[in-house]
């Protein structure tokens, strides 16, 4: 099956010939139907690839095709069937959340009746019914985030670029977000470019992610066979409190099957386990039977932050 | 198509959705005129604004008798001459700008058109008349209210009561006339001194006054402009021009929020989102032109209420209704255009707010908001020609005069123009300023 979204060598400079370039060369297959999420921290170049294959932005080299429309040929085709959730809550607040839908519903070219069911339908979808007719200055953060993605739905889009869309979100609008993301792939079927800087969404999300750094994607690929191919480990952690570990206790630790690496300072035990889960019982039989107390205990295991980190030596949540 | 529609109704929804707006736009304007009309309802200014000089005519149809052409003296006496004055300094007659006309009827057409503010029609009979010791001479006015007509009619009044108030006064009048080379002439064929002592003679009669002055009433008087209503015009003309810079409001601020961003990336063609913007910003600056000279026309009614009076015609209901919308058809988008022009000038919108806002005050001063054109000297009053104020305000007043809308076509083609021009211009930078438009 050909994809639904195709890049090829695409890049965008601001400002050229001296402005920075953004994203940089990039190739991309996205399949219909599919979840794909970009991955990257803030400047990475995420925002700017939304923005030139929704036509905002047009490419300095290079082309991207969508449903086999060229974004920088045939722009208006391209929109009819897209939606872009925009990172920024993109409406007008002194206006109720009806008169926002239905505005933005009438520039994609709905009417009447059409423009009411799809407004109702929108607003079931993202459970605010019943604060339909309130402004959205109103409206608390959530709500304006679920509104901001309800304006995208009205056209039932086949593709739907969502650019960070839980940015600044509780757990539980977080939460609800995710789950409206999940039903469009499953009850319409709707392919979905998923940007975000927050690892565990990309991983609950995504079929695919692609990890952005630098404008450049430095990895492509299922999730898990992201983790697998680093060949990451588990990192366990002990939180000792005032205990001293002798270094005869050090080396029966570093000589249980598994163990690759260990690590001590004040208070906390570190190490690096191929399976945490096949010499966790060992490794605290060992420490009991040294007089250690262990106040707490963590397991963490490799993730695309662990991908990221080893890619690019930056933890995600600091790179700039 | 529809979508021009679609965005041009959502800002103007957006617009008068705010309250604040709506007490700025509509009814804080309302509150100045009214207090306006309470402090200056009755003052009225006459024909608009008094010039330099009041232009008036003479139309000299004297035939002359045998005795000579007593009216060409008459009229040469009207005109100052410096180097031979013929008439004493305290008639003032200085003040006036003062032409002969050939046409009586031709004079009477100016008069009425408002281009004089008198003529001074000398009858063909007038020597004859004046030589059998009575004679009358017409001042043509139109307008109670025209004080400097009045004032001319009373210069020629005296000039006549001088003839006609014995020897003395006669011979003062003759002296005076002496120093024109046309009466010398006159005398030298010996003429003068016979007709003169007809004069004398008539003088001293029991019949008051040889020269009669017949003021004839016009047949339709046009309608004078109270200083209310340039005052209400002008704040109406001032506020459509802060209205106008909602384009700079409306494309900014949506950038800011994104969601212009949000209208560029549904299927709707840059020019339409543009054009829409600007459509709307027309017709709230339509809505608040309507309401400001609708709500002007129903304070006159409620707090000038002397209905009867020719002033009333004034009223901006009581205007050529054709005229007027044409006329604030054509303001309005000059207003807009200027407002789209700044909005591309400025490139963020609280440049376009700060320097848009001194730019306007600044064109309305110089198109005659705060102060009449005509008072300004030379530089200014041209510099006046190239603001939309001056050609809304001056097609305002000329309906307010009584023209209809051949009257007011110079104007509104005029801010048509400029319309299409500033629309040009801010369509160009607003394309270069915000890239994906």
């Amino acid at each position: 099956m050909a994809p639904i979204i195709t890049t090829h060598k695409l890049s965008k400079q601001y400002h050229p010939p001296k402005g920075p370039l953004a994203i940089k060369e990039i190739d991309l297959e996205i399949q219909e139907g599919e979840i794909f999420g970009l991955l990257g921290p803030n400047g990475a170049g995420k925002t700017t690839l939304i923005g030139v294959l929704c036509g905002l932005l047009p490419p300095t080299t290079g082309d991207a095709t969508i449903a086999g429309h060229s974004v920088g040929r045939n722009p208006m085709a391209v929109k009819r069937i897209i939606g872009v959730v925009p990172e920024e809550i993109a409406l007008y607040a002194r206006l109720s959340g009806r008169q926002n839908l239905r505005y933005f519903g009438s520039l994609y070219g709905l009417a009447g009746r059409e423009l009411d069911q799809a407004v109702d339908k929108a607003l079931e979808e993202i459970a605010l019914t019943d604060r339909a007719g309130d402004k959205v200055a109103d409206y608390s953060n959530g709500m304006k985030r679920r509104l901001n993605i309800a304006v995208e739905l009205l056209h039932k889009p086949r593709i739907l670029l969502m650019d960070e869309p839980t940015l600044g979100l509780d757990p539980e609008s977080r939460r609800h977000i995710l789950d409206l993301v999940m039903r469009f792939k499953q009850d319409q079927g709707t392919t979905i470019l998923y940007t975000t800087h927050n690892m565990d969404e990309a991983q609950e999300l995504s079929d695919r992610v692609g990890i952005i750094h630098h404008g450049r994607i430095i990895a492509l690929g299922a999730p898990g066979e992201l983790i697998q191919a680093m060949h990451s480990e588990d990192t366990l952690r002990l939180n000792i409190g005032i205990s001293t570990v002798s270094p005869a206790t050090l080396n029966a630790l570093r000589r249980v099957k598994g163990v690759k690496q260990i690590s001590s300072d004040k208070h906390t035990l570190t190490f690096s386990l191929l399976s945490a889960a096949e010499v966790l019982p060992e490794i605290l039989c060992i420490v009991k039977e040294a007089g250690i107390g262990v106040r707490a205990l963590t397991v963490q295991q490799p993730n695309l932050e662990t991908v990221f980190l080893r890619l690019t030596g930056e933890r995600l949540t600091e790179a700039p | 198509m529809k979508k021009l529609f679609v965005i041009a109704r959502h800002e103007i929804t957006l617009r008068y959705w705010d309250p604040v707006v709506l007490i700025f736009t509509l009814a804080m304007p309302l509150v100045i005129a009214a207090l306006i009309y309470l402090a200056f309802g009755d003052v009225v200014l006459g024909r608009g604004v008094p010039e330099a000089k009041v232009p008036v005519g003479i139309v000299n149809q004297d035939r002359g008798s045998a005795w000579g052409n007593f009216g060409r003296l008459f009229a040469r006496a009207m005109i100052p001459d410096p180097a031979h004055p013929a008439l004493p300094a305290e008639l003032q007659l200085r003040a006036f700008a003062v032409r002969e006309i050939a046409d009586e009827t031709r004079a009477r057409r100016l008069v009425e058109r408002e281009k004089l503010f008198a003529a001074l029609l000398i009858p063909p009979d007038f020597s004859e008349a004046l030589a059998m010791g009575r004679a009358t001479v017409e001042v043509y006015i139109v307008g109670r209210e025209n004080v400097l007509g009045l004032a001319f009619k009373s210069v020629v009044e005296t000039l006549a009561n001088m003839i006609s108030s014995g020897e003395v006064t006669v011979r003062t009048t003759v002296e005076g006339l002496l120093g024109n080379p046309s009466v010398r002439a006159q005398l030298r064929i010996g003429l003068l001194d016979d007709a003169m002592a007809n004069v004398a003679r008539a003088a001293s009669s029991p019949e008051s006054n040889p020269i009669q002055i017949r003021r004839v009433p016009p047949v339709a008087q046009p309608a004078r402009i109270k200083l209310a209503h340039y005052l209400a015009a002008s704040i109406a003309v001032m506020f459509i021009g802060f209205t106008a810079l909602m384009v700079s409001a409306t494309l900014f601020q949506d950038k800011t929020q994104g969601t212009l961003q949000r209208m560029s990336i549904t299927p709707t063609r840059p020019e339409v989102i543009l054009g829409g913007k600007i459509l709307g910003t027309y017709l709230a600056t339509l809505i608040q032109l309507g309401v400001l000279v609708g709500g002007m026309a129903a304070l006159e009614g409620i707090l000038g209420g002397n209905a009867g009076d020719d002033l009333q015609a004034a009223s901006p209901l009581g205007i050529d209704l054709l005229g007027l919308t044409v006329l604030i058809l054509t303001a309005a988008a000059a207003a807009t255009g200027v407002g789209a022009a700044i909005a591309g000038l400025a490139g963020t919108y609280t440049q376009a707010a700060n320097y848009g806002r001194a730019f306007l005050v600044l064109m309305g001063l110089a198109g005659g908001v705060f102060f009449p054109v005509e008072l300004f000297p030379a530089p200014l009053d041209l510099l006046s020609r190239v603001t939309f104020h001056y050609w809304a305000m001056s097609g305002y007043l000329k309906l307010a005069l009584g023209s209809g809308l051949t009257g007011v076509l110079p104007h509104s083609l005029i801010l048509t123009a400029m319309a299409i021009l500033f629309f040009a211009i801010g369509n160009r930078l607003l394309k270069h300023r915000i890239g994906f438009l």
